[in-house]
């Protein structure tokens, strides 16, 4: 085991790398197809130090002058780059099949898998695949994580919408959406995904790694998400190249991994709903600030409403005390009172913010209500269902 | 009429009568100028109260509910047997199915209304769609069904007007509280009824899987609802 | 019909779950020499198998194991919020190596920043005894401006 963890890196790849910026450069496209319309396309040759000399680095006259500019010999012919073919074939049969002994030998992912404590039902393989999305190009459409990353994002909001209704029973639907956006949106699952999960992108090109002889079983480990056959630089953004290849963000392709594990591990462990509940339990759910979200337009028209619906006496808004009425920094306290029970109270500078104030306190200790015994496993406990919220 | 409301006496044309007692125990007060409620009905007009009898009733062809004076025992069994929900050992308050039933547009949000249900059976609904694609995606060796997820057909499957036909097939329209765009507009969805229904049935399986758990409303979902769904939408 | 609560959107902030902790340190480099005197402690200690156990003990974290020669030996810490801890071991030994690596193992990746200034206490949570209002108090009292 230890031997598989070890991997024992040639010093050589450094200075390798140096000398290929110095000597040549030249426009190569998937599987040798000799491409000389996108200046992005441009790789690193495999014939360090051999006298290849195509064009220049500067983008936009590369473009142009490697449409003129013909190969001084066949490029396809040389053993070097049989080699390499070679490499890129393995390299997409390892992404499609992901054979076992290939994948255990990856120590990205068995790290991965340790870290997030998942359990042993888990495929490597299953956790490889979530890791390749569909727009990196390297695998047909069968196996990346598209299935899993919708049977994970089901799974995800419909846990956390019971969760929700379970925690916060009360809350009106625009702020229970922006509370689901809080725990499963883009930003957060990019964000868990990378600073958190410490999940690694694949960042090299195919070519760069076959130069410094990196082990296939590496790449399994890392997200891919974009067509690694193109230099990613910093700076340089990649755009629609053909229409069937969607471009992703960083950020999507981050979410799309997270649920993705989400969704193999649901998968690989038969549907299994109390350790799928476990996981988002320990890596979902957090403390969301609700009463943050809140933003009323009419808070005391919005109260009166409520207490007619609730069957309460009209909400009565009364000065409980103030300090400098004359001064120039005034402050009031107005509470809001129902018959004779206080709902809500609030400060201000002047009568009518505090009053404002109160109901707005008010209507969140309503909306935000949680019940006592507020479990999410105990199901069965559901005590309150929402009336809905009060329309204006 | 605000010489009748001076002498002491509420008369109107289109709408109800009051005697003048009623709404003198309404507000408390003996003065005579301070009252002015009369309740209008028929068409809006802006700044007189609308009668509540009329914005509480619903009307489905010939027949009128009022929901507070709905027999709720009496609703809940008629939803319960066409639901055949009593064969899964389902139990639902009956405020609950009344809620289940009401769509938000009915009565100004007045009353408890099925939205927040309907996202949470919305999403078991898929969820479970899912769960039965992903398991018949691993039984099969069939390469071309690996692309079952996310096509058009389990899209269909889930969408608002396989959903209606479920709930029309059930009978379960007639005893839905909701707010019609035009009373005189009954054919297809001019009136929204896709929406309103699917949002119904939504939230009665919502209701279900909140109150009775998640294993329960499976086999209920499964054997009433899933399994129509998928026929009517392959039907179409 | 004017909306009567708009949502405002949370900023999303990096936060592991409330009940399980995932450790920040997701890979370990072991940089050393072949010929070098600094590196003598570092290669007995490969050589001594002690790193195997190590390796047993941490399934969590990758470890590599570089040759680079005409260099004093390094162990870099690489963590999750995308920062690196390089610490140098020229002249360590057995036990001072497993230090720094126990020490790069278990921190935390983020900038080092003195910790016993109370200025440093953060929270997201509100303070449970509340803050103390003037105007709250009994009004005999009270100081009236």
């Amino acid at each position: 085991m230890s031997m598989t963890r070890e991997i024992l890196k040639r010093n050589f790849s450094n200075t390798l790398n140096k000398s290929i910026r110095n000597s040549s450069l030249l426009v190569i496209n998937n599987a040798g197809r000799i491409n000389t319309c996108f200046a992005s396309l441009r790789h690193q040759s495999t014939a360090a130090g051999s006298s290849t000399e195509v064009s220049s680095t500067d983008a936009h006259s590369s473009a142009a002058a490697s449409l003129s500019a013909t190969p001084l010999y066949n490029i396809k012919d040389t053993p070097t780059f049989q080699d390499y073919k070679g490499y890129f074939k393995s390299l997409q049969q390892a992404v499609v099949e992901l054979p076992e002994d290939l994948v255990s030998k990856s120590t990205k992912l068995s790290t991965l898998h340790a870290r997030l404590h998942l359990p042993s039902e888990l495929k490597l393989s299953t956790l490889s695949q979530a890791l390749n999305c569909r727009s990196s190009k390297l695998v047909g459409t069968l196996h990346d994580n598209y299935n899993l990353s919708i049977l994970g994002k089901n799974v995800l909001i419909y846990e956390l919408t019971k969760y929700l209704n379970v925690k916060y029973p009360r809350l009106p639907l625009p702020i229970f959406n922006s509370c689901i956006d809080y725990l499963m949106g883009t930003e957060t699952l990019h964000l868990l995904g990378k600073f958190v999960w410490g999940i690694e992108l694949e960042k090299t090109t195919v070519m760069s790694r076959y130069l410094q002889k990196e082990p296939i079983e590496q790449t399994l480990g890392r997200l891919r998400y974009y067509d690694n056959e193109v230099v990613n630089e910093k700076g340089v953004e990649l755009y629609k190249i053909h229409k069937s290849n969607k471009v992703v963000s960083e950020e999507a392709a981050y979410s799309l991994a997270v649920k993705s594990i989400v969704g193999g591990l649901h998968l690989d462990t038969g549907f299994n709903t109390e350790i799928i509940q476990q996981f988002i339990e320990n890596n979902f759910i957090r403390k969301i600030p609700v009463a943050k979200i809140f933003q009323f337009t009419e808070p005391i028209r919005e109260l009166t409403r409520l207490c007619e619906r609730e069957n309460l006496a009209k909400p009565m808004s009364k000065l409980i005390s103030e300090s400098g009425r004359l001064s120039k920094a005034p402050i009031f306290i107005v509470g809001v009172f129902s018959g004779a029970e206080k709902l809500g109270e609030g400060f201000g500078s002047s009568l009518k913010e505090a009053k404002t104030k109160a109901a707005t306190d008010a209507l969140l200790k309503y909306y935000c209500y949680e019940p006592v015994n507020s479990s999410a496993q105990n199901e069965n406990t559901v005590q309150v269902i929402d009336k809905g919220s009060v329309i204006v | 009429m605000l010489q009748n409301i001076s002498r002491g006496a509420l008369i109107s044309r289109a709408g109800t009568f009051y005697p003048l007692s009623n709404v003198l125990r309404l507000h408390g007060s003996c003065h005579y100028r301070s009252i002015a409620t009369y309740l209008h009905s028929g068409s809006r007009v802006r700044g007189l109260k609308k009668n509540s009898d009329e914005y509480l009733t619903v009307q489905h062809n010939d027949k009128k509910l009022h929901i507070d004076r709905v027999d709720l025992s009496a609703y809940k069994s008629e939803i319960f047997d066409k639901l055949n929900m009593n064969k899964y050992g389902i139990d639902l308050d009956e405020s609950l199915v009344l809620q289940c039933l009401t769509h938000k547009s009915f009565a100004h949000g007045l009353k408890p209304y099925n939205e927040k249900l309907s996202v949470m059976g919305y999403h078991f609904i898929k969820y479970f769609a899912i769960v039965k694609d992903m398991t018949k995606l691993q039984n099969s060796e069939n390469v071309n069904n690996k692309n079952i997820i996310g096509s058009a057909f389990s899209k269909k499957v889930l969408s608002n007007e396989v959903l209606n036909k479920v709930f029309e097939q059930h009978q379960l329209q007639d005893l839905v509280f909701w707010k019609k765009r035009a009373l005189d507009h009954n054919e297809g969805n001019f009136n929204g009824e896709f929406t309103v229904h699917s949002t119904c049935l939504k939230a009665l399986v919502g209701a279900i899987l909140l109150k009775n758990g998640q294993d329960k409303t499976s086999q209920f979902f499964e054997q009433e609802i899933y399994h129509k769904m998928v026929q009517l939408a392959s039907k179409q | 019909m004017p909306v009567a609560v708009n949502p405002i959107k949370l900023k999303s902030i990096v936060q592991t779950g409330i009940k399980q902790y995932i450790p920040a340190c997701r890979k370990i480099t072991i940089q050393y020499c072949n010929w070098g005197g600094s590196s003598e402690g570092i290669r007995q200690y490969l050589k001594s198998g002690q790193i195997n156990k190590l390796l047993e003990t941490n399934r969590h974290i990758e470890f590599e194991i570089v040759n680079k020669n005409g260099t004093h030996p390094v162990i870099t810490g690489h963590y999750a919020n995308q920062r690196i801890k390089p610490i140098c071991i020229r002249n360590l030994t057995g036990t001072r190596i497993e230090e720094k690596l126990n020490l790069i193992k278990s921190s935390s990746g983020s900038v080092l920043r003195n910790v016993a200034k109370n200025k440093n206490v953060q929270s997201n949570s509100d303070s449970v005894r509340g803050i103390w209002s003037p105007v709250h108090v009994d009004p005999t009292s009270r100081y009236n401006v």
